[in-house]
């Protein structure tokens, strides 16, 4: 019975202007609640977006400052060790002296002892947790991490915090601003019904009206979604969590000592596990997670328990396309994607995922293109795998970076080992290639080593018999050297050499329990054959040894491997062992 | 002559109340862009300052290292000399090619010792020590004397200007609640207009009285 009143009361062209009169000063009120909402949120932006701003000063500022004093420890920490060289040096001379020699052999040892202590005393690297008095060593990783990384890290993802907060309010910001947008043009249809006659004025009115109802239950929704942002604790803990993946990363890429590893990437898993407990939708969380998990599971698969390896390498991946489904998408996402899928036989995966990271990070092609190209080797593609091999040799070659040796050694080291532990189809050529490119790269010479005529007959490992005159009497074979051995000697057969011809003489070590050849880049070589003309064949004695071996440089137990390489082509290998 | 509750004369009334609502709320809004304004510049002066700060720091630290180093050497130097000095006086078998040694070491190092800035160094048991951390704290006072290098102060303004800009455009929910009570009473009957009119008065006062008291107190 009201309603047909109510319409009919509406109906009437006073009773409809007042209404809509009421009605339009109601919305003054709606609108300048959401301009205050907006006002709000675009201060709140406004601050998060110069937070943001500040902390990516900060964080170059940090950088700037503590590389400095980086190098300043690290000065102190060659001079410190330098000393002790020198300090065992003279140890060692004062012995084989007598008289006075020896007592200036011993006040040497004393004053060097003495700066030894001054030196130390001054730095922060000198001292625990960064220094370990009883072995003598320094870690400089640690302190580059503690001093450096972390708190970089933790600026870098308190930045980011800032940036996804602005971007959040500005999101926000936009909503009322069209919400404002809106309104206006429901006035102007509610005044055009005021000033309209007929029935045309309640569709002006009932559209005013259905637009304003939309706006304010709009604003609502969006005044109603707050801004969650990652705990302080847990983006503290993330950086520290960083610090111990990048350790894992670093200990298995240069040391290789996989026991490591794993303590490294148990410590990271831990903080890891807590942050999502807390976060379980922290993308960053999830990303580390991933790289930890690719850590791991490297680990594990070049330690030949490839089933658990590829179990972990799996979940890494599995993490990765979880981060590339929330909408982060880079180049280095893709690069460890696609050899998390090398390692788990998916090649063609392997290789999408290659390109696509190939698209992003066109200066890593040499990378990315040794990367793809074992794809395609252990996919069956001879032909494209040699192709895409030539091209990225091509590539370095052309291009340089400060990084290619390091990729070089990973690469030939990885591929040594995957060779080793899976049936891996044509990779060992694929290594040979690599190791000769990457010596004809570093003489300048071009991806292709030289064709040469000479040739290493044979390399003996000997331990020379030296008479009382010091003249070599004899060189029986040596395979194996007693421990603290300072020197190994090797006796090679050589033809064919010509004067200026590059020889370059490189050293790995397989230390006992450990997988992987390390390249100990102090006892490598690269000269010019420099013997009179008529020596181009013969015997020729040399030595593995450090710079200093009096100061107390051993040859560590383990197995090591010579590599000798002429004009970049690889001569000959061998192995000796110390016990 | 009408009477005091004609229509006419409480609508004329109720218009210019409206009105004077109206610019009102204009106004603080046209304070609000002001303020608004003056926090973004806050906002620009903390993100110069920390760029101001980074400069310095880093520059401080170059230095730092460069002091560091040669108070070192300087120190090594200086160390060495001694024990060749001592070792020539007790031990006559000291060659004297040490002691032409330890003659050029104090020269090197009393040459080093002239180049330093020796306002830093300071003797501990002994030994020269470069005082990073004074050196540090005087360098960072000198440029703070020339330029601002902590945001902390400008972004604590900005957000005062911030609270105050909100502040003012709040103001304007008291106007517009003042304006629509008032169209109320423009557009019912006579006994509530007098009511509604008060409403709006009222609600304008509220609007009116916070802002005196945000500006006097």
């Amino acid at each position: 019975m009201n309603r047909p009143s109510i319409w009919k009361k509406l109906s009437g062209e006073k009773t409809f202007k007042d209404a809509l009169t009421v009605f339009l000063a109601g919305m003054t009120i709606v609108a300048a609640s959401i301009v205050l909402a907006n006002v709000r949120v675009l201060a709140r932006g406004a601050a998060a977006s110069r937070d943001s701003r500040i902390l990516a000063i900060r964080y170059l500022t940090h950088l700037g400052r503590s590389l400095w004093d980086t190098a300043a420890e690290k000065n102190l920490m060659v001079a410190a060790q330098e000393t002790a060289g020198l300090i065992m040096q003279a140890e060692a001379y004062e012995k084989m002296s007598q008289g006075i020699d020896a007592a200036l052999y011993r006040i040497t040892r004393n004053r060097l002892a003495q700066i030894k202590d001054i030196i130390a005393a001054e730095g922060r690297i000198s001292k625990p947790p960064y220094y370990d008095s009883r072995l003598g060593t320094f870690d400089l990783a640690r302190y580059y991490l503690d001093r450096v990384f972390i708190p970089a890290a933790e600026l870098l993802e308190r930045q980011e915090q800032k940036k996804r907060e602005g971007a959040f309010w500005g999101v926000k910001s936009d909503a009322y601003a069209t919400g404002l947008a809106v309104l206006a043009v429901a006035v102007f249809l509610l005044t055009l019904s005021l000033v309209l006659s007929g029935k045309i004025r309640f569709l002006m009115a009932g559209v005013g009206l259905a637009l304003v109802t939309a706006v304010a239950s709009m604003s609502a929704v969006t005044a109603a979604r707050p801004w969650r942002g990652r705990s302080d604790e847990s983006v503290r803990e993330l950086a520290r969590a960083a610090g111990d993946t990048l350790q894992a990363r670093l200990v298995l890429d240069y040391g290789g000592d996989l026991n490591a590893v794993e303590y490294f990437a148990g410590e990271a898993a831990k903080k890891i596990e807590l942050i999502l407990k807390r976060d379980p939708n922290y993308t960053a969380a999830v990303e580390l997670r991933a790289r930890l998990r690719s850590t791991r599971g490297e680990a594990l698969f070049f330690d030949g328990k490839t089933a658990a390896g590829r179990d972990e390498i799996a979940a890494g991946a599995a993490d990765l396309e979880s981060v590339l489904r929330s909408g982060k998408d880079d180049g280095y996402i893709r690069w460890s994607l696609g050899s998390a899928e090398l390692l788990l036989g998916r090649t063609a995966e392997a290789r999408a995922s290659i390109d696509k990271a190939l698209t992003k990070l066109p200066e890593h092609k040499m990378a990315l293109g040794i990367l793809r190209a074992a794809a395609l080797r252990l996919g069956g593609g001879k032909a494209e795998a040699d192709q895409a091999l030539e091209a990225a040799l091509a590539h370095a070659a052309a291009k340089p970076l400060a990084s290619d040796p390091v990729f070089f050694r990973t690469f030939i080291r990885n591929f040594e080992r995957i060779v080793e532990i899976v049936p891996s189809n044509g990779l060992e050529a694929m290594v040979r290639r690599l190791k000769e490119a990457s010596v004809s790269i570093a003489q300048g010479k071009g991806p292709r080593p030289q064709e040469v005529s000479s040739r290493v007959k044979s390399l003996q490992f000997v331990n020379p018999v030296y008479d009382k005159m010091g003249e070599i009497t004899a060189v029986p074979p040596c395979a194996e050297y007693p421990r603290l051995t300072a020197r190994a000697h090797f006796l090679v057969e050589y033809a064919g050499m010509s004067k200026g011809q590059s020889i370059v003489l490189k050293v790995l070590r397989r230390l006992p329990g450990q997988v992987f050849w390390t390249e100990l880049l102090r006892l490598g070589r690269s000269q010019h054959w420099d013997a009179p003309e008529e020596k181009t064949e013969g015997r020729l004695l040399g030595s593995i040894e450090y710079p200093m071996p009096e100061a107390g440089e051993i040859l560590s137990t383990g197995e090591y491997r010579v590599e000798i390489y002429l004009e970049g082509n690889l001569a000959v290998t061998g192995t000796f062992r110390v016990l | 002559m009408n009477p005091p509750e004609s229509p006419d004369r409480l609508k004329n009334l109720l218009s210019i109340l409206i009105a004077i609502a109206a610019v009102t709320g204009a106004l603080a809004s046209l304070q609000a862009i002001r303020i608004g304004g003056q926090a973004s510049s806050a906002d620009g002066k903390a993100i110069a300052a920390a760029l101001d700060e980074a400069a310095t720091e880093i520059s401080i630290a170059s230095d730092v290292f460069a002091n560091e180093t040669m108070a070192r050497e300087l120190l090594v130097h200086r160390e060495n000399a001694k024990a060749i000095r001592d070792e020539a006086m007790r031990n006559p078998a000291v060659p004297g090619r040490w002691l032409d040694e330890w003659q050029s070491e104090m020269i090197r190092a009393r040459a080093r010792q002239t180049q330093l800035n020796t306002d830093f160094l300071k003797s501990v048991d002994g030994r020269q020590v470069f005082e990073s951390e004074r050196f540090m704290a005087a360098t960072r006072a000198q440029a703070a004397g020339e330029k601002a290098l902590d945001p902390t102060p400008f972004t604590v303004r900005s957000e005062e200007r911030r609270s105050d800009w909100i502040f003012l455009v709040a103001l304007n929910l008291f106007f517009t609640t003042a304006i629509f009570f008032y169209t109320l009473g423009l557009k019912t009957d006579i006994g509530r207009k007098i009511a509604w009119a008060g409403l709006g008065a009222g609600v304008y006062a509220i609007g009116i009285g916070l802002a005196a008291w945000n500006i006097f107190f």
